[in-house]
């Protein structure tokens, strides 16, 4: 149908207003939402792989998941709650390690993590290692994904690990590194499950490990 | 010891397009990347006048004998190091703060991308200020490259407190956090070893052309 192409064009272009035109237009005429949704996710997924290959600029990304963003925000209250969790691709809690207030990094995960059909529960920065698994447990998450921008506060990611090791709870899940000083070397260290230079590479190593 | 402020800067579209590309279109020199858009290249000049409104550059800096400087590798071959601090206003990231907070994530990156670009070049001109005023000691000396703490195996927490303590860089507005952090984060700390004998090609290198192939911030 025109309307799934158009949903694409939308989201590939970053036209929030289409994106959110077509969103309600789709509830107007009683479409089925998931096909909707499909064309959306798959508009969102080109996006990431035109950035990947140069052809976008980051703003153009965020401008994409912004899109997104606000066309599921209408089409979401209704999807069934079945339907709510069979797209979900899983639940996430991310946030930048206390002592480190580097924020944007992270943010732009966090949208593309979104976008792509992941519940994201986003706690800021300068969060405590305590706080992060507080709220892990609490959503019943299944990846953490904790972000430090200098080599003085990596040390943080470390005692994420730790922590969760004591409480024997290391398995319930994925732990993701981010972070310019983060090295696969590192990830290695301290027993982390993966690490990406870019939201669209954590994006996807968060699919395959959701797939794990 | 000298505090500078309302220091010239130029914005360059070139690095702040350079700052929002994927890095591995960079790194591959990808055949696919494009020119920017109309609309992007317009935004990011809408977005520079608003950051130009918001930017107040400030700098102190001093001049120091090396001999008791440590790590020695930095500084065995010094006679005199300059070390400095500049930053781009606190103004500006809590713009960027508000943005990203607001959703508004495309404005968001790219005044983050402006940010860092005013940031390197008020250390660019500094750099050109401070090598100005100080001709006299200067004279018959060779002169390294701006080199700062993580970088030059120079740990950060060990650079940033040499700095900091030498500087008075509550002056300027800029402070320490406990993780060495420097906040305005929009901010840059560096050092420029002055000798007869010292390394000039110890300092900002590229990537591609450093021998720390471990190091933790190579890409």
């Amino acid at each position: 149908m025109v309307i799934f192409d158009e949903c694409k064009k939308a989201i590939v272009r970053g036209d929030i207003e289409k994106a959110e035109e077509l969103a309600n237009q789709s509830l107007a005429d009683k479409l089925n939402l998931n096909t909707v949704v499909d064309a959306f996710s798959d508009a969102i997924r080109h996006v990431g792989n035109l950035f990947d290959e140069g052809e976008y600029f980051l703003p153009e990304l965020m401008r994409s998941a912004e899109a997104m963003k606000a066309a599921m925000a209408i089409l979401t209250p209704h999807l069934s709650s079945s339907e709510v969790e069979t797209r979900s691709l899983g639940t996430v809690v991310i946030g930048t390690i206390e002592g480190d207030i580097h924020d944007i990094g992270k943010t732009l995960v966090a949208a593309m993590l979104t976008a792509e059909g992941f519940e994201v529960h986003d706690l800021g920065a300068d969060v405590p290692v305590t706080t992060f698994i507080e709220k892990a447990l609490e959503v019943n998450a299944q990846l953490i994904c904790i972000s430090a921008l200098l080599t003085t506060t990596m040390v943080g990611q470390k005692k994420l690990i730790n922590q969760l090791v004591k409480q024997n709870i290391r398995d319930r899940f994925k732990v993701l590194l981010g972070g310019a000083p983060v090295s696969k070397n590192w990830v290695a260290e301290i027993g982390a499950d993966g690490t990406a230079e870019n939201a669209i590479s954590a994006v996807k190593l968060a699919k395959e490990l959701m797939e794990h | 010891m000298k505090i500078l402020e309302h220091i010239g800067i130029s914005l360059d579209n070139q690095e702040i397009l350079q700052l929002l590309r994927s890095k591995n279109s960079s790194s591959q020199k990808s055949k696919k990347s494009k020119e920017p858009s109309p609309q992007l290249l317009e935004d990011i000049e809408s977005l520079k006048k608003e950051a130009l409104e918001l930017i107040e550059t400030k700098a102190i800096y001093d001049i120091f004998l090396s001999k008791d400087l440590q790590p020695r590798h930095l500084f065995d071959l010094s006679e005199k190091t300059i070390f400095a601090v500049c930053t781009v206003s606190k103004a500006l990231e809590d713009k960027i703060s508000g943005m990203m907070e607001k959703g508004e994530l495309a404005k968001g990156v790219i005044l983050d991308a402006i940010a860092s670009n005013a940031a390197e070049e008020t250390a660019s001109q500094l750099t050109k200020i401070i090598l100005e005023e100080n001709k006299e000691i200067l004279q018959e000396k060779m002169l390294t490259s701006r080199f700062s703490p993580g970088y030059c195996r120079w740990l950060v927490e060990e650079g940033q407190q040499l700095i900091f303590s030498l500087l008075p860089v509550e002056k300027i507005n800029v402070k320490l956090s406990p993780s060495f952090m420097m906040i305005p984060r929009k901010s840059i700390s560096f050092g420029i070893n002055i000798g007869k004998e010292v390394e000039e090609d110890l300092g900002i290198k590229e990537c591609d052309t450093c021998d720390l192939i471990d190091c933790n911030y190579r890409r």
